[in-house]
């Protein structure tokens, strides 16, 4: 894969309401380019939102978003908006339930976008597929259906399918959280590899062990705000405020 | 008739002491259509609760002369010879024509009118005044009721027909230009087609023959007491009076005080054989399969964009969707093939329209049964669509995936799943529906079933194969709709 320039993201004060709710409360954020960062905190604390609002699944109501020159302002969700196109052009997402095309093959699934939205021929298509598969080790499963794959498996097929679009970063929203423990770690060991490649990965995680290993920084939020970020080394060992501690005492158990 | 008389005595001598001694005397069943049934019987403009007619006169007297109280039972004409067979009237009296075949399946009383057939035509028609002339001129329908003097006639003659359940419709098409002319009994023009201006009478009326009584073949002693009550009227001059009221007295009815009951003993005609009538519904099966593949394709065409705009259309997209489901799902679907034939054809017949609205009937059905089912498969599609999780639209939409191009490579094949099994449901009911389609003269599988058999067929040998031609093509249907329901049904 060939990147031009690198791409910082920068999100400046955004904020979403639902209702009364107040679920981003002005967030900032910059994420230098080919950065792992691990985005952590209690559940309902706005990390899914933070990380559906980057790729326009979800409008914010207030603030913006910068990705390199590209910028996504306010309430905007629509597939036909072209600054929603270009988020989900520089972003592919990978979804806790996986969320494969059921009526297609795995190579088909990794297929589709690239020939329907990029109107790739059959052949390079295909050849992307094999290639991707091949990456996170199931170039011997291209024939399977969705149903015949383990959550690991399935899962894998998702990360190749985002990356058949050839995005800068993924979003990951708590992509281990449906798998058991040895399926856990196939999947960790694919994000591994594709951040010695240079991919920007923002994740919302509950797998403190990998962010601590693998992350280059980690951000809590809770209650729609940043409470704390750092190196993990800093944020997990020692939180210095008392709702980042709160947090970190409870996932230790 | 020796034997009758006695009887009839016997029981003119009987009956007073019956209704003395065990009154009040169970009302004697009679069986009729009053559905426009004008002159004979139907209901009163006045009080479409009552009914009247001069059969309705005649029963009042000839319940005086038994002594018995007469109640009148709603039965479809088609169907009397039936109801009675079945014991549900105890007689059927419905300007029913004296036949040979009928004879042989129950036991007329003395005639007690005379009819003739009259020709009418077009208040403009120029090509044919007669029926001898109709019949040399090639591509000429004439209209009739199914189950008449009139329709036998017709098919002797070899003309062109069309068969009605009542002379209400068959004129109506007269107007409507969808015949050439309709030949029914001379009451039945007399009250609906000389009222008309756009219609009138042509060539002198014809084809001699009588009303009578039906009474079931072993319930003798009625037979006998309504005999000997009708003789008793036409003496008395009560007939008469009677018809002259109604305007139906004239010199031919003079004669029915010589018509013996011989002129009416013939022998009934043999059945069918099974070669003649098997082709026959076949073509019938072949017609029914027709309409229900072609309806169903013309539902499953306009079900999609109803249920897209159900599911995606702005507000007032989905409030007309809506009210389309509603309205078709909502009225039967024999209202609708009525409109659709009958009340098109009125409206382009009132008002002049740059389009033609009289359908003819396959068209009519095809639109009556397509426009009814698309209700249905819309609401399927509906459902199957929004049973797909929304996470396969965001799992596209992260991929760049336009909306309508999610909707087609995505969420359609997925939703096939979920439709296909309840839509070949509906194709096995829509199949038997198909049935319907006799009232506005298709004459498709069923239709044929009951024609052969009130034509003297065997009920049971015909009944049986119109039953496995409806088995051979839907029991197949039955099984690929449960197999698709196993691989693909939507999992609860």
């Amino acid at each position: 894969m060939t990147h031009d320039a690198p791409l910082n993201i920068t999100l400046a004060g955004v904020t979403k309401r639902y209702g009364e709710r107040l679920v981003l409360d002005g967030v900032n954020l910059t994420i230098a380019a080919g950065q792992t960062v691990a985005l952590i905190g209690p559940s309902g604390g706005g990390k899914s939102t933070l990380l559906r609002c980057l790729n326009g699944l979800t409008s914010f109501d207030a603030g913006e978003i910068r990705v390199g020159p590209h910028v996504l302002p306010p309430r905007r969700s629509h597939g036909n908006d072209p600054a929603v196109r270009q988020m989900r052009r520089l972003f592919g997402m990978v979804f806790q339930d996986f969320q494969l095309f059921p009526h297609l093959t795995a190579l088909e699934n990794v297929m589709e976008a690239p020939r329907r939205v990029l109107g790739l021929p059959r052949s390079a298509a295909t050849e992307r597929g094999l290639s991707l598969l091949k990456r996170v080790g199931l170039a011997n499963h291209a024939d399977a259906w969705p149903g015949q794959l383990s959550g690991g498996q399935k899962q894998r097929v998702a990360i190749a399918r985002a990356l058949a679009m050839e995005p800068r970063g993924l979003l990951c929203d708590e992509i281990t959280s449906a798998l058991d423990p040895e399926l856990k770690n196939e999947v960790l060991g694919v994000l591994e590899d594709l951040k010695k490649d240079g991919l920007t990965l923002l994740m919302v995680t509950h797998e403190i062990g990998f962010a601590r290993r693998a992350a280059d920084r980690v951000v809590v939020l809770a209650d729609g705000r940043i409470v704390e970020e750092g190196p993990p080394a800093q944020v997990l060992a020692g939180p210095q405020t008392p709702r980042a501690r709160l947090f970190l005492r409870t996932v230790r158990g | 008739m020796a034997s009758n008389a006695l009887f009839a005595n016997f029981f003119v001598l009987f009956v007073p002491f019956v209704v003395v001694s065990s009154a009040p005397a169970q009302p004697l069943r009679w069986g009729a259509d009053a559905e426009g049934g004008a002159p004979y019987i139907f209901k009163d403009p006045q009080n479409p609760r009552h009914n009247i007619g001069f059969e309705v006169d005649l029963a009042k007297v000839l319940a005086r002369e038994l002594g018995r109280p007469i109640a009148f039972v709603q039965k479809d004409f088609k169907n009397l010879f039936l109801d009675l067979n079945r014991g549900d009237i105890d007689f059927a009296m419905n300007g029913l024509e004296v036949t040979p075949d009928r004879k042989a399946k129950v036991r007329f009383t003395r005639p007690y009118y005379i009819y003739k057939l009259q020709l009418v035509v077009r208040a403009a028609e120029k090509r044919f005044q007669t029926l001898d002339e109709c019949k040399d001129l090639p591509g000429l329908t004439l209209g009739t009721m199914e189950e008449t003097a009139a329709e036998r006639l017709l098919d002797r003659l070899g003309i062109a027909k069309k068969n009605y359940d009542g002379p209400v419709e068959c004129y109506q098409d007269l107007v409507a230009g969808r015949l050439d002319g309709v030949l029914l009994d001379l009451p039945m023009a007399q009250s609906y087609a000389k009222p008309n201006p756009r219609l009138r009478y042509t060539g002198a009326p014809l084809a001699e023959g009588y009303y009578a009584i039906a009474v079931k073949k072993d319930n003798e002693p009625l037979a006998a007491a309504l005999d000997a009550a009708l003789d008793r009227l036409l003496a008395g001059g009560e007939l008469e009076r009677i018809y002259s009221r109604w305007n139906l007295w004239n010199e031919d009815q003079e004669k029915l005080r010589l018509a013996a009951v011989a002129d009416i003993t013939a022998e009934a005609q043999g059945g069918f054989t099974f070669a003649h009538y098997f082709t026959y519904l076949v073509e019938g099966a072949y017609l029914t399969v027709e309409i229900t593949l072609v309806s169903m394709a013309l539902a499953i065409l306009l079900a999609l964009p109803i249920a897209l705009a159900r599911l995606y259309g702005p507000a007032w997209l989905r409030g007309l969707a809506m009210l389309y489901v509603e309205f078709f799902r909502g009225i039967p679907v024999l209202l609708l093939l009525y409109f659709l034939y009958y009340g098109l054809a009125g409206i382009s017949e009132q008002y002049d329209l740059w389009i033609d609205l009289r359908l003819n009937p396959f068209t009519a059905a095809i639109l009556g049964f397509g426009l009814n089912y698309a209700a249905y498969e819309a609401e399927i599609y509906r459902a199957g669509i929004s049973a797909i999780p929304q996470g396969q639209w965001e799992a596209a939409a992260s991929l760049g995936m336009s909306s309508p191009l999610t909707f087609r490579r995505v969420i359609l094949p997925q939703a096939i799943r979920n439709i296909l099994p309840p839509m070949t449901n509906d194709l096995v009911a829509l199949f038997k529906d198909t049935s319907l389609v006799s009232v506005i003269g298709v004459v498709e599988l069923n239709k044929r079933f009951q024609m052969l058999t009130k034509s003297g067929g065997d009920w049971v040998e015909i009944g049986l194969v119109t039953a496995c031609l409806y088995l051979v093509m839907s029991v197949p249907l039955g099984y690929l709709s449960r197999y698709l329901e196993r691989r693909w049904g939507v999992k609860s």
